[in-house]
């Protein structure tokens, strides 16, 4: 297919506006799905990307479309992730693409990851057709979503298409204005060359598969291809388009999507955002834009059950087969036994990489309070990074402490400002400034350390806000930050697992709210159970367990026995799966705790 | 453990009748109307027949009879005569057998009494639980405290001069000084044997309903405690032994039959709901009037369910059991049982214990046993000896 015939296009919203609706029409408008094929939002191909209602992993497919014009065009859909985490990710699926549909709610207007997202297209310099979606619900204020979205964009009314999604209604005129407005892909057959990775996936019979955009040149099966994040060299087995099914090609050329196998066993050695090449006739740069992603947020993953480790060790390395963002490695601790220190994205990450753990390999997990990187200077000199409680260095020691910190924006109707202001200031926020997108949406920007907005931040913002407040950020590199290491000894033996690098000025209040939170969760036991929360060696905070004074089956005779014999074991059993801190046994619910303090 | 075979038996007879179902017990028993109880007998005396020719019991030696409820003394005493002469044709027993029944206070009389004795019942079971109206009342009990008074005043003048009383503490709403009161008059009845139990809440009881529900307050863990002690003080300080965790009683007069299920002797429990339990083989009998006649009236035996215990089974229940008693376990004869020596099986329990725990258990080279705060904490200190430890 001639290059002038190819459309290249992604779809941008925020979460909920219809996003994967609009792609399961224009699948079935084109007749690259039929009906009876159809299964909603096929895009989303994994059970948790469904009930999440979000995309984790993007995907692309090729459909052929006959136009008005009676000529017949190949539109290429590249999905995006939906979420903060993976703005890499989003960033280079929309560099793989020409134009982009810009969803927005008729209900809701624009959002804080439609800004985002919007800005990253206009980054990669893709031509944006705004869609107001949902024009068929009772709530629906197209005129006002209009108005923000040429204020926005600065276009004109015109070129703003309307739609349901859900009924079909203006889909047809969507894919006409991607065939007039998306440019044509540009690129030279005989150069060397270039075709960006912008996702790749594991499959058990033939390893990583890379999907690509191919910018310059031609890629042909048998090719001995390179890269550019590492040095190996590979033949290819397999190159096509890609529909529902990957359909074999004997080459992909300059302006096409579709996908390539040869032979690789991971996804990290297909970098997303990476560039591939021939070996024969190496293009001399890779395509702009390539980052190594390192991960933000780090915990620790234990079996429920200690015996469950090697079964952990077996999941995670299957798991990270498909995930090139997962970092992990060997961790011991004394309260939870062998498990593993990882490195995610950020929140969303670490909880899908828990979900699927848990549901795909049938494993019960505990995951520790999660932490950032910090960069300890020590009194010495040395400089280190720390992103587990287990390594920090005896505050003696330390010169310096920097912590990671993020620029977020917050996008919200102006009624919630003051609720998040003072939110903002709890978790140690910095404002930076207020932009009104229209009289009654504000869009805040502020600098937060990444710690503060890790954990529960999202959660608390759609709470005070009745669920409109959005959130998008972006890491801006390290400042000062004085933070401590909060300890928590269960009877005065200090337990790993429960210990967090917090800020000095909020170590009292968790300190308490832990030992207080623990105290509900530990059941009382034979002898009294001291808690203590320490820094230093100083106790912060002090909870005591009173012991248990009665426990006793008054009557065992001859027909109980059975019964009472079987109590025992029954109780045997939950201590069993009790973990044992020196003489105290301690539920799994515990160590979850830290997870629940308000 | 097929020592157990040359033990003398215990016999149990349970009798599934009640006039009224108190509102705590959880005890298998029925409000039947009185022409079922002769049937109910005749099917009792049908599978003692059944079990004369069967392994152990046909050779066995028994050494006592409980019959117990229900509520044995609803039945009359033909009823009862006709029960112990069935037993005797169908079982050989000892030279001293040991005939216990229980009774409540309203349905006994000099006369039933009088008869008893005269079937060779030498212990009688008095279901008193407290001394105070409004208590018996809030139980579902259908005797006032005169009236166990009185059955305690009759069965002395019938010739009884072994006798228990069980009493119950920690009712909803029970204060210490009221207990103390029970306690009082339990001791001036001036009885050979006490079983004090704390109340428990058994699944499917009114008791249990009300308590989900708000209606009745359970004592507290602390209030329980004291009343548990005091009882422990009080018997002790007239006469009585404290021989098992609710177990109290002059010496000489613990009841044999109840030690067997403690010690590991087999017995063999007849009538509905009934266990038995002998060498490494444990059955019980349906829990229904209605099957019971049903199975028998076929020729079949009213079993319905049996297991075998497997070693770690047998160790679990013998420290479980031998735990209850004063004497606590005897480590020698633990060890000649199961072949180990206790304190290394369980070592990593014991130095828990031992170390924390000084108060709740007493160990030397011959035996271990629980102090009373040990009692107290009975069921946790069971657990804490698990083998896989």
């Amino acid at each position: 297919m001639q290059t002038e015939h190819i459309r290249n296009f992604c779809i941008i919203a925020h979460i909920d506006h219809g996003k994967s609706t609009l792609a399961d029409r224009i699948l079935e408008m084109t007749g690259a799905v039929n009906k009876s094929e159809m299964q909603e939002q096929v895009l989303d191909s994994m059970d948790l990307e469904r009930e999440r209602g979000i995309t984790i992993k993007s995907h692309a497919v090729t459909m052929e479309y006959k136009a008005n014009n009676k000529q017949t065009y190949l539109l290429n859909l590249i999905d995006t992730p939906g979420h903060v985490d993976f703005t890499y990710e989003v960033s280079r699926s929309l560099a793989a693409c020409e134009g982009a549909l810009l969803v927005v709610d008729a209900c809701q207007g624009v959002e804080a990851q439609t800004l985002s997202n919007l800005y990253l297209a206009l980054e990669n310099n893709l031509t944006i057709i705004p869609v107001i979606n949902k024009i068929d619900m009772n709530n629906a204020q197209p005129e006002v979503v209009k108005h923000q979205l040429m204020d926005l964009i600065g276009i004109d009314e015109s070129e703003i298409l309307l739609c349901s999604a859900r009924s079909g209604v203006g889909v047809p005129d969507i894919l006409e204005a991607i065939v007039a407005r998306v440019p044509a892909p540009k690129g030279d057959t005989n150069a060397p060359l270039q075709a960006l990775i912008f996702d790749s996936v594991f499959n058990n019979y033939r390893g990583a598969v890379a999907y690509i955009r191919v910018f310059q040149g031609e890629l042909h099966k048998d090719d001995v291809i390179k890269f550019f994040a590492h040095d190996r060299r590979f033949e290819v087995d397999e190159v096509g388009i890609l529909k529902l099914k990957q359909i074999p090609r004997d080459k992909l050329s300059v302006g096409e999507v579709g996908y390539v196998i040869s032979g690789i066993k991971e996804v990290r050695d297909t970098k997303v955002g990476d560039t591939i090449t021939t070996a024969s006739n190496p293009a001399r740069e890779r395509l702009p834009g390539y980052r190594d992603i390192k991960p933000m947020v780090f915990s620790s993953i234990f079996p429920a059950e200690n015996e469950d480790y090697e079964d952990l060790r077996s999941a995670i390395e299957k798991y990270a087969l498909n995930d090139a963002a997962l970092v992990w490695q060997p961790e011991d601790s004394l309260a939870l036994g062998f498990g593993f220190r990882c490195g995610f994205l950020g929140m969303l990450h670490l909880e899908i990489v828990q979900e699927r753990l848990e549901r795909e390999y049938n494993l019960n997990l505990i995951t520790t309070l999660p932490s950032v990187e910090f960069r300890v200077t020590k009194t010495n000199g040395d400089v280190i990074t720390v992103d587990n409680p287990v390594d920090w260095p005896q505050q003696t020691y330390i010169q310096r402490i920097e912590e990671p910190y993020i620029k977020a924006s917050i996008l919200t109707p102006t009624e919630f400002i003051g609720n998040i202001m003072k939110l903002a200031q709890e978790r140690r926020g910095e404002y930076i400034n207020t932009e009104y997108l229209d009289p009654t949406r504000a869009d805040l920007h502020y600098e937060f350390p990444l710690i503060e907005v890790i954990y529960d931040f999202y959660d608390k913002l759609k709470s005070i806000s009745r669920g409109y407040a959005s959130l998008d950020y972006e890491y801006i590199g390290s400042r000062p930050g004085d933070m401590v290491k909060l300890e928590i000894l269960v009877n005065r033996e200090q337990v790993d697992a429960l210990s967090m690098i917090v800020h000095r000025s909020k170590s009292y209040d968790w300190g308490r709210k832990v030992t207080a939170k623990l105290k509900d969760l530990i059941p009382r036991q034979m002898f009294e159970i001291a808690l203590q929360s320490t820094i230093g060696s100083k106790v912060i905070a002090r909870e005591t367990i009173r012991p248990l004074r009665k426990n006793v089956t008054a009557k065992c005779y001859g027909g109980d026995i059975t019964r009472k014999r079987k109590l025992l074991e029954k109780q045997r059993e939950g201590k069993k799966r009790m973990k044992l801190l020196g003489q105290v046994h301690v539920p799994q619910e515990a160590f979850l705790a830290v997870l629940k303090v308000d | 453990m097929a020592e157990s075979f040359f033990m003398n038996a215990a016999l149990y007879i349970h009798i599934p009748f009640c006039h009224r179902k108190c509102f705590y017990c959880d005890f298998y028993s029925e409000v039947a109307p009185e022409p079922q109880y002769g049937d109910f007998v005749a099917a009792l005396c049908a599978e003692m027949k059944m079990y004369a020719s069967i392994m152990p019991w046909q050779e066995i030696t028994f050494e006592t009879i409980y019959i117990g409820g229900g509520t044995p003394s609803v039945l009359s005493d033909k009823q009862i005569a006709t029960i112990l002469n069935s037993a005797h044709t169908n079982f050989h027993f000892t030279e001293n057998l040991d005939i216990t029944i229980e009774v409540n206070p309203e349905s006994i009389k000099f006369e039933k009494l009088k008869s008893y004795k005269a079937l060779g019942i030498n212990r009688i079971s008095i279901g008193v639980q407290s001394f105070h109206d409004d208590e018996l009342k809030l139980l579902g009990r259908l005797h006032d405290a005169t009236a166990a008074r009185q059955a305690v005043h009759e069965a002395r003048r019938a010739g009884f001069d072994d006798m228990s009383v069980d009493m119950i503490f920690g009712l909803p709403g029970q204060s210490l000084d009221v207990w103390r009161e029970n306690l009082m008059s339990a001791i001036e009845l001036d009885v050979q044997h006490l079983s004090m139990y704390g109340l428990t809440y058994e699944h499917g009881t009114k008791f249990d309903d009300w308590r989900r529900t708000g209606k009745i307050r359970a004592a507290t863990d602390e209030l329980e405690r004291e009343m548990y002690l005091l009882a422990i003080e009080t018997a002790e300080t007239y006469g009585f032994e404290h021989y098992e965790i609710s177990n109290f009683a002059r010496p000489g007069f613990e009841s044999r039959h109840n030690q067997k299920y403690w010690d590991g002797s087999p017995y063999l429990g007849l009538g509905p709901s009934a266990h038995s339990y002998w060498g490494v083989n444990r059955q019980w009998n349906v829990r229904s009037l209605n099957r019971y006649l049903k199975l028998i009236d076929q020729g079949k035996m009213p079993i319905d369910g049996a297991e075998q215990l497997d070693n770690s089974t047998q160790e679990t229940e013998y420290i479980m059991l031998r735990l209850r008693t004063g004497r606590g376990i005897d480590l020698i004869d633990y060890q000649q049982r199961f072949g180990y020596e206790f304190g290394t099986r369980y070592a990593a329990a014991l130095r828990r214990l031992e170390s924390q725990l000084p108060a709740l258990i007493k160990m030397n080279a011959n035996l271990i046993r629980l102090t009373r705060d040990g009692f107290l904490l009975y069921d946790d200190i069971c657990g804490e000896f698990s083998v896989s430890d």
